[in-house]
């Protein structure tokens, strides 16, 4: 059987993929609750206030956790990082920080990011465009994770053998 | 105006009202009388005629009453030629159509209410006799005359079209999706008869009897066509965001949205987005204008905006009380929601396919578990 090569991570990369998934789950969830909420009937206003603000919190660590992984992974490379699919983290950073300025148009309209509700036409029209990029970025990072996970030694367990790393 | 028992200072009052009404300055209040004496005395002619129309932007302006220029104006002005109004029918009413079209060319204000049905020769929508006749039931019959036709008659000899509510605009509900009439706005009918004819088109489902008295004065104080954007409406009207200037707009940037229809407590002052309200994509002075004489406006009474001041009402804001207009994608027309479930479900099962491929297709090593 032809071994896999054993793949090398800094801690760093992990870390932050780690950061950044734990705030795309925040970010995700309140989207689609704010979009569809999950709950009938009205919200309190903390509620929404602690929401928003978890919200604008959480796209805030994406896109910084996204740009310090792109200078790592080009720029700032670590000798021995053999990672597969460098170039789809490489997508899937770039497709957060778009992510960003439209979540942040989302949810502050009137902020620095008018610029966007104006390009597309109205508020309304980005809504829609979030609510399509949310399903986006959900689903692009669903098939990273499988596809990441079909890379590693561990496929097609989810846990490593004993004595082996398994990443 | 003596006659009437309008006074001097009524009148001034009258014109101070007007001016207050289309935002304009005191000082240009003696050139708002004139218009509006000019008015008084018959000048111009209107010519008001109707499409595939609900009458609805007829009946609101009608309902106008303050400031009163509906006396002065509807009474003054030399409107002659209205279905809902005037006194004559037949031939008669028809025979002021074809002299003002020939005897005050270049003159007069031909107002469109409704869009133009082109299908069939343009039989959806007709009023009045060609002087040809044709066969019916056995007998010869002088042939229906198709709205089309009178365009053609009347549009040259305008000096100014106004498109007077969204269907005569944009097409607005007879343009709707899979329109059978083959309905055209206004202003391309005008297009195809005379280029160069300006063409003013003021939205709304009815339009505020405002835009349109306005938008006449407008046109009678500078004697010239007014600013207009891009969709050919009155900028003065039409020229801010009803998001911008709504009553819930504290609402919105606060996160607090109606989400049940059973929830409508009036003082709450909930936004109405995710119950289909289009203000944020609708250019209108609605919020600020109001209706009924200012008493109330559509989300002042717990209605969410439908944008029936755009270009894209009804065909592209609907589903009316949808909180997002359908995606186009790929020649679909759907919701986020829908295609993301879709593409969800389309992920899972590609994922689910791999693994087993994988699985099923795996090779048990000498010696290893598999």
């Amino acid at each position: 059987m032809r071994m896999k090569e054993k793949i090398r991570i800094p801690g760093a990369a992990k870390a932050m993929y780690a950061i950044y998934l734990s705030a795309l789950a925040v970010s995700i969830y309140l989207g689609f609750n704010n979009l569809h909420p999950f709950l009938e009937g009205w919200r309190y206003p903390w509620q929404m206030g602690i929401a928003q603000t978890l919200g604008l919190f959480s796209i805030w660590t994406m896109a910084l956790t996204a740009g310090v992984y792109i200078y790592y992974a080009t720029l700032g490379k670590p000798k021995g990082w053999n990672e597969p699919m460098g170039w789809y983290r490489i997508v899937l950073a770039l497709l957060a920080i778009w992510y960003f300025l439209l979540s942040y148009a989302f949810y502050l309209p009137n902020s620095w990011m008018k610029w966007l509700n104006d390009a597309f036409g109205g508020i309304a029209n980005t809504w829609k465009a979030y609510d399509v990029f949310l399903w986006v970025v959900l689903l692009a990072n669903v098939i990273y994770i499988y596809a990441r996970w079909t890379r590693s030694e561990r496929f097609p367990r989810l846990g490593a053998r004993s004595g082996e790393e398994g990443v | 105006m003596e006659k009437k028992g309008v006074t001097r200072r009524q009148f001034i009052k009258y014109a101070g009202a007007t001016a207050a009404l289309l935002g304009l300055s005191e000082a240009l209040v003696p050139e708002i009388a004139r218009a509006l004496e000019e008015l008084a005395s018959g000048k111009p002619p209107v010519l008001w005629i109707q499409g595939q129309n609900c009458t609805g932007c007829s009946i609101s302006f009608l309902n106008t009453n303050f400031p009163n220029v509906a006396e002065l104006v509807l009474d003054k002005l030399s409107v002659r030629y209205h279905p809902n109004v005037m006194a004559a029918a037949g031939d008669l009413a028809f025979g002021v159509l074809e002299e003002t079209a020939k005897e005050l060319a270049g003159k007069y204000v031909l107002v469109v209410e409704g869009p133009i049905p082109t299908a069939e020769g343009g039989e959806y929508c007709t009023f009045g006799l060609e002087k040809e006749t044709a066969p019916f039931n056995g007998y010869q019959r002088r042939k229906d005359k198709p709205i089309e036709a009178w365009m053609e008659e009347l549009v040259p000899g305008a000096a100014a079209v106004i498109a007077l509510g969204n269907c005569a605009s944009f097409g607005g509900i007879p343009a709707a999706n899979a329109s059978v009439t083959g309905t055209k706005p206004v202003q391309e009918i005008v297009k195809g008869i005379s280029r160069d004819k300006p063409v003013i088109n003021i939205g709304g489902c009815p339009s505020h009897p405002d835009w349109f008295i306005g938008t006449v004065l407008d046109y009678l104080v500078n004697k010239r066509v007014p600013e207009l954007d891009k969709h050919g409406r009155p900028t003065a009207f039409f020229g801010k965001l009803i998001h911008e200037n709504c009553e819930r707009r504290a609402s919105f940037d606060a996160g607090l949205f109606l989400e049940d229809w059973n929830d409508n407590n009036p003082d709450f002052k909930l936004c109405l987005f995710k119950m289909g309200c289009k203000g944020p994509v609708t250019y209108a002075d609605c919020p600020t204008r109001r209706w009924n004489s200012g008493v109330n406006w559509c989300v002042g009474a717990n209605a969410p905006c439908h944008g029936c001041a755009e270009p894209t009402f009804y065909k592209d804001l609907s589903p009316l009380y949808e909180p997002l207009p359908n995606v186009n994608f790929l020649g679909i027309n759907t919701t986020a929601e829908t295609l993301g479930w879709v593409a969800a479900g389309a992920t899972a099962v590609g994922i689910g396919a791999h693994y087993l491929y994988k699985q099923l297709g795996k090779k048990v090593p000498e010696g290893g578990e598999g």
